[in-house]
């Protein structure tokens, strides 16, 4: 697998400041507007996010392709691969 | 297509808490494909009236101040976004709304109709529950 620092975001959404469930809604919010074959990039500060997201991303069939931590937040990589 | 998964929520008790665990819940379910009801009846009626939200005249305890302090979304508003996402229905008890007199346009728009409990018991049918 290639290094996520290397993956180039089609799209990056920044959801430090929001509390859950507030980053995983903003994800979803941009992965429906993007077509198929889009990656997101989700910025949050909320611990829950990096557990919730490929939670939800396995449920409704979408690519998690990794996250990266920072100092105090969290970068998740989402891949949109079939229409939502 | 495989019909999908059923999740039903009561809400009775007026504590800001509760409907505010209820909304995160919901909001997670509905964008998982899972089709929520909620049953807002007794006194979490309250919390959904527009007086109540336009004087922020919840009752709460410590995390209801702190959430108001921090500015952390709302629960109506969670269901708002919710609704925007998702398959999610929220129904007041008609019972609650007769005894004190409330009429739908004393709502929250969020509120998508009043219903009896037989109707409400259709609904929960074959449907996960959760009770606040």
């Amino acid at each position: 697998m290639a290094d996520l620092k290397d993956v180039k975001p089609t799209v990056t959404v920044d959801a430090r400041g929001t509390y859950c469930p507030g980053p995983l809604m903003e994800l979803i919010k941009e992965m429906r507007q993007q077509p198929v074959g889009s990656i997101v990039e989700l910025i949050s500060g909320d611990a829950g996010s990096a557990k919730d997201v490929p939670e939800w991303l396995a449920k409704v069939h979408q690519e998690f392709m990794g996250v990266i931590e920072e100092q105090g937040y969290w970068r998740i990589f989402s891949k949109k691969v079939k229409d939502m | 297509m495989s019909q999908n998964q059923k999740l039903a929520i009561i809400i009775a008790s007026e504590e800001y808490e509760k409907s505010h665990v209820a909304s995160m819940i919901a909001s997670v379910a509905a964008v998982s494909g899972v089709d929520v009801s909620i049953f807002v009846t007794m006194n979490a009626v309250y919390n959904y009236l527009k007086e109540t939200v336009a004087k922020k005249n919840f009752t709460g305890g410590k995390m209801y101040q702190t959430i108001k302090e921090k500015k952390a979304t709302m629960f109506y508003d969670l269901f708002d976004q919710a609704k925007m996402l998702g398959g999610l229905k929220i129904y007041v008890c008609s019972m609650v709304m007769d005894i004190l007199g409330i009429k739908k346009e004393d709502l929250l728009d969020i509120v998508d109709d009043h219903l009896g409990l037989a109707a409400f018991l259709g609904i929960m049918e074959g449907a996960e529950t959760i009770t606040f």
